[in-house]
């Protein structure tokens, strides 16, 4: 947590920063709306996450709309969840591990005709929100 | 569990360290006493400092430990209650601290809240909107660079951009476009600092107005600049120049200026190691794609050709032989608010040499004989266009675009034909003139339903000149001819009308049709004349033509595509009512004709993974004017075509299965297809072939059926980090025609192709491609039959060492079995490279082509009548160092 604050459309906000995953981010929390949520894995501030974003700012969250709904409806979307079923188990390193393999198929069956030339990858394969994980840190 | 620890890492994260020393804990309950839970609880300092944070327990219990000791504010906040504040002071002495609230109930629930901020990235429907500003890290210098860091977007090592799986149509600025696909020029030129927004346009229309209606998955870029640069110029320049070889260079430049409100682009070429930036003259009119519009396919070729005739199985660099120059200029100018016009010129000028020797032996009945032809042959190209096309805005629903061509152009071909050692000097001369005007109405009259009008009239002339010094046809003409003309002029006119109509459902279908009326003029005259050595002249009859043709088409389009669950069925019908027109002079034929062109196609995803298709289509068509002529028309020095000299409607039937197991998630993909095709009345030929001279005559006989089998398959092969492919295709055909009074005979002709290639993706700076291709061909006729076997093989090697330097070698190896073993095989290598330095500002390049130095390339082929062995003369060796910059100011 830093100290630091901020009017975001005249809401009080409070700055946190983390690190996670291979990216830097920075999110600005408001105490008022004291929830300890936010968007994509982003909770456990005393407040609201109101915006976060990386250090680059290629991915950004910001709420746009704050609106109070009633336990019904609530129970109602939650309900939708629970119908979604599954039929297989895997942990998020086997699931990582197939989805790389899978882009460097997809990027090899690309590049097969011969006027194509292959074009020089950046050092790291994943560039998303996600980039390193706990596993491969320090490596 | 994993969700467990993510929490806990998480935590840890935000929290941070807290070293525990004094504890404050209470219990927070509302007026009547309830516990209240889930409420956080804040110690605050003076400053409004968030020092420490917790929340309550199900029993509506905290407890919260403090580092420091001094002046705190502990602040509890939940929903629907006033918020609770309390004072608090710790001393070094207490270790535990004791606050209870009692939050009053809040009669004034959240209101809601709407939150504006500027988001680097805003959705607009199919836009997505990138600030440039935010994705610049400072080291950026062109556009293309800034579009590297922008998510989804692929940049290509060519300057080709993807956006996620699709390849761009078209990079824009302020919404206009100068350069369609040729978008690399821009992007790799553009300083981007004036950049303000980048814009994604997915599902994009080239018409703005079918935004929405149409079926598109084009994605197109925009690019918009800040104010404060109204007025930039910027482009590059690469020059590369022969080292040790005869005088060779390529030399390129552009340069472009864009402000908010006119945008130029002008471009220089010239080069003569092979590079062809002009293009033939016959499709030169073939330049503007811009506006919606009929006639498409019309398009009209000049009687005669003289070419050098060029080695098709080799890379356009390798056989051509030329000395070009060309300059394009295009401005936008918006001239009002409304009306925008564009303007584009071009201008090139073209030398092209080629040095040939032919041998061919025909073998028909019992005929036969053997003919050599020497060619050197010089041609002069020169050719150019003016395009101006305005747009102007009626209002949001509607839109008035007009467009006008005009195209001009003339070659002078000379040729020294030594034919069986009879030397003799050819040339022909051939102007075109093309005019084009088109005009397109579109009205979106509602949400969903468009209209286009769409008008267009066209005329071409191409008057041509043929002489030679000499008379090869041997007896065909009784006249003792020392030297042959031919004036030959070919005038086409179109003007065509269509009212085209999308209408999208509330289901999402989409249903289109089209009704319109075209009409095509065409009149063909030329004067054959061969002359004595007393310069008298002789015009046989049958060889001279003064025909003039008319074609009124009425013609209705439809379509429609049904979707139900994972098959989709598609049936397309095209009817047309036809006038057609002859006049020969001494014979006029009116004949009309009705048709319904119908196709199917269906198409199935079993799962993800696998797709069936299956196509058929029926297809009449009318027979060109020049099938109809009914007299002989000069095409080379020694042959001469003769059309029906009636209209008449072919058929063609047409099937194809196809399944295919694909995904682009999978290491290997897999297709198996099979194409059918027949033609119960067709259009052949009736060749009378002597040695000297060939007249060839349509005829409208019953067509012939074609096979066809074709595999691929591709493996991503992990372990070795390879891409292997092999593809093989099977084709039998058979057709009819007529040679020699030989009656109709039926021709064979079967071919089997196979290939294989290897493509590594190692993580080391060296990479190769290998690959291998081999074809079987099998013809025979009555009384004639021949295979042959042809080869092609290649290694490619890439060596990248960082982002700097680059080299890349080519070799490839062509093998004709039947030609004699001293000339089966020839091999060739090119070597290249580059090194690019100051953020790739400047390149530095070497580029070495066939370095080998081969002289000639001799290719086989076989056709119904017999074979033919033709050797080229190829662009000799040459190296070229060169170096490109680009500039901007």
């Amino acid at each position: 947590m830093i100290n630091e604050k901020k009017l975001i459309d005249g809401i009080e906000c409070y700055k946190a920063t983390a690190s996670f995953r291979g990216r830097n981010w920075e999110a600005w929390y408001t105490p008022s709306i004291p929830y300890s949520a936010g968007p994509m894995k982003f909770h456990g501030l005393p407040g609201l996450i109101i915006e976060i974003s990386d250090e680059t700012k290629r991915y950004n969250y910001v709420a746009t709309k704050v609106e109070r709904i009633k336990y019904s409806i609530y129970q109602e979307q939650l309900d939708k969840f629970k119908n979604i079923s599954y039929n297989q188990e895997q942990t998020l390193m086997e699931f990582v591990k197939e989805k790389d393999e899978a882009k460097e198929n997809m990027f090899a069956a690309m590049n097969n005709s011969r006027e194509v030339q292959i074009i020089s990858q950046p050092s790291r394969l994943r560039n998303n929100i996600e980039s390193i994980y706990e596993w491969e840190e320090n490596k | 569990m994993l969700v467990k620890k993510l929490i806990v890492i998480l935590f840890i994260v935000f929290v941070s360290s807290a070293k525990a020393q004094t504890t404050v804990n209470g219990q927070i309950i509302d007026d009547f006493g309830d516990q209240i839970n889930n409420a956080s609880v804040l110690i605050k300092d003076s400053e409004d400092h968030i020092l420490q944070f917790g929340f309550t327990n199900s029993q509506g219990q905290y407890d919260i430990q403090i580092e420091n000791e001094g002046e705190f504010v502990v602040e509890v906040n939940k929903i629907g209650f006033v918020k609770g504040v309390k004072a608090l002071t710790v001393t070094r002495d207490k270790k535990q601290y004791s606050l209870d609230f009692i939050l009053q109930e809040q009669s004034e629930e959240l209101r809601e809240l709407v939150i504006e901020i500027d988001n680097p990235i805003q959705l607009r429907g199919d836009t997505l909107v990138y600030d440039a500003k935010v994705f610049a890290t400072g080291r950026e210098q062109v556009v293309e660079d800034l579009l590297k860091n922008i998510p989804g977007i692929t940049v290509e090592k060519d300057g080709k951009i993807k956006f996620e799986d699709t390849y761009i149509e078209k990079v824009m600025v302020g919404g206009d476009d100068l350069f369609n696909r040729g978008y690399a020029i821009l992007t790799k030129n553009m300083p981007n600092k004036p950049l303000d927004k980048v814009e994604i346009l997915r599902n994009y229309s080239n018409n703005k107005l079918l935004k929405g209606v149409e079926e598109s998955g084009r994605v197109a870029l925009n690019l918009t600049i800040d104010d404060e640069y109204q007025n930039i110029w910027f482009g590059d320049i690469s020059v590369n120049y022969g080292l040790v070889t005869e005088n060779r260079y390529d030399v390129t430049g552009n340069l472009m200026n864009f402000s908010n409100k006119y945008k130029n682009f002008l471009n220089v070429g010239m080069n003569n190691v092979g590079i062809d930036r002009i293009g033939s003259l016959n499709s030169m009119f073939y330049n503007n794609y811009e506006i919606e519009t009929v006639g498409q396919s019309k398009s009209l070729y000049p009687l005669m050709s003289l070419s050098g005739g060029r080695a098709y199985q080799l890379k356009d660099h390798r056989t051509r032989i030329n000395n070009a120059e060309n300059i394009s200029l295009s401005s936008i100018v918006p001239l009002s608010e409304k009306l925008k016009v564009k303007l584009t010129g071009f201008l090139g000028f073209d030398e092209n040499y080629a040095y040939n020797y032919r041998f061919s032996a025909t073998e028909i009945g019992d005929t036969y004989f053997e003919n050599t032809e020497n060619t050197d042959f010089k041609s002069h190209v020169k050719s150019g266009y003016i395009n101006l096309l305005a747009t102007y805005d009626v209002s949001k629903t509607q839109m008035l675009q007009a467009s006008s061509i005009y195209n001009f152009g003339n070659s002078d071909n000379n040729n020294n034909l030594t034919f069986n050692n009879i030397s003799t000097l050819e040339r022909l001369e051939t102007r075109n003139t093309f005019t084009d005007h088109k005009l397109t109405y579109t009205h979106k009259w509602n949400e969903r339903n468009v209209v286009l009008f769409k008008t267009r009239y066209f005329s071409n002339d191409i008057p041509q000149n043929y002489a030679i010094n000499d008379y090869l046809m041997g007896d065909l003409f009784a006249f003792d001819a020392e030297r042959m003309q031919n004036d030959a002029k070919n005038s086409q006119s179109f003007f065509g009308t269509e009212a085209d109509f999308k209408l999208r459902q509330k289901s999402g279908d989409l249903i289109e049709f089209q009704v319109g009326y075209a009409h095509e003029k065409q009149n063909i005259n030329t004067k054959f004349s061969l002359f004595d050595s007393n310069n008298t002249a002789f015009l046989p009859e049958d060889f001279q033509s003064n025909s003039h043709f008319g074609l009124h088409d009425l013609y209705a389009k439809s379509g429609y595509m049904w979707q139900i669950r994972k098959v989709k069925l598609g049936v397309n019908a095209e009817a047309h009512q036809l006038f057609n027109r002859f006049d020969s002079g001494d014979s006029e034929k009116t004949q009309n004709y009705f048709y319904l062109n119908p196709s199917v196609n269906f198409k199935w995803d079993i799962t993800p993974t696998q797709n069936f298709s299956a196509f058929y289509n029926l297809r009449f068509q009318n027979t060109n004017f020049t099938q109809v002529n009914d007299s002989y028309l000069l095409s080379s020095s020694r042959s001469f075509h003769r059309g029906l000299g009636e209209f008449k409607l072919t058929d063609s039937q047409m099937a194809n299965l196809n399944y295919s197991i694909r995904h682009f998630l999978n290491r290997y993909s897999f297709s198996l297809g099979l194409d059918y095709s027949t033609q119960s009345n067709v259009l052949s030929n009736r060749n009378t072939i002597e040695q000297n001279s060939s007249l060839s005559e349509s005829i409208f006989i019953k067509g012939g059926e074609a096979y066809g089998l074709n595999f691929r398959g591709n493996y991503y092969w992990r372990a070795i980090k390879s891409n292997l492919k092999l593809e093989s295709r099977y084709s039998l055909s058979t057709s009819f025609n007529e040679v020699n009074n030989s009656g109709l005979r039926e021709n064979q002709y079967a071919t089997q192709f196979y290939s294989f290639d290897w493509r590594t993706r190692f993580k080391f700076p060296l990479n190769f491609h290998i690959g291998t291709e081999w074809t079987f061909s099998k013809v025979k006729s009555p009384d004639f039959s021949n295979s042959y076997t042809n080869g092609f093989s290649y290694l490619d090697l890439f060596y990248t060492v960082g982002e700097n330097l680059d080299i890349k070698a080519v070799t490839e190896h062509y093998y004709f079995g039947s030609l004699e073993k001293n000339q089966r095989n020839h091999l060739f290598l090119d070597v290249e490279a580059t090194y690019k330095f100051d953020n790739d500002k400047y390149t530095v390049s070497l580029r070495g082509n066939n370095l080998f130095n081969k002289q000639n390339f001799t290719t086989y082929a076989v056709s119904d009548i017999g074979y033919s062995q033709t050797s080229y003369r190829l662009m000799p060796r040459y190296v070229l160092i060169g170096f490109k910059s680009r500039f901007n100011f």
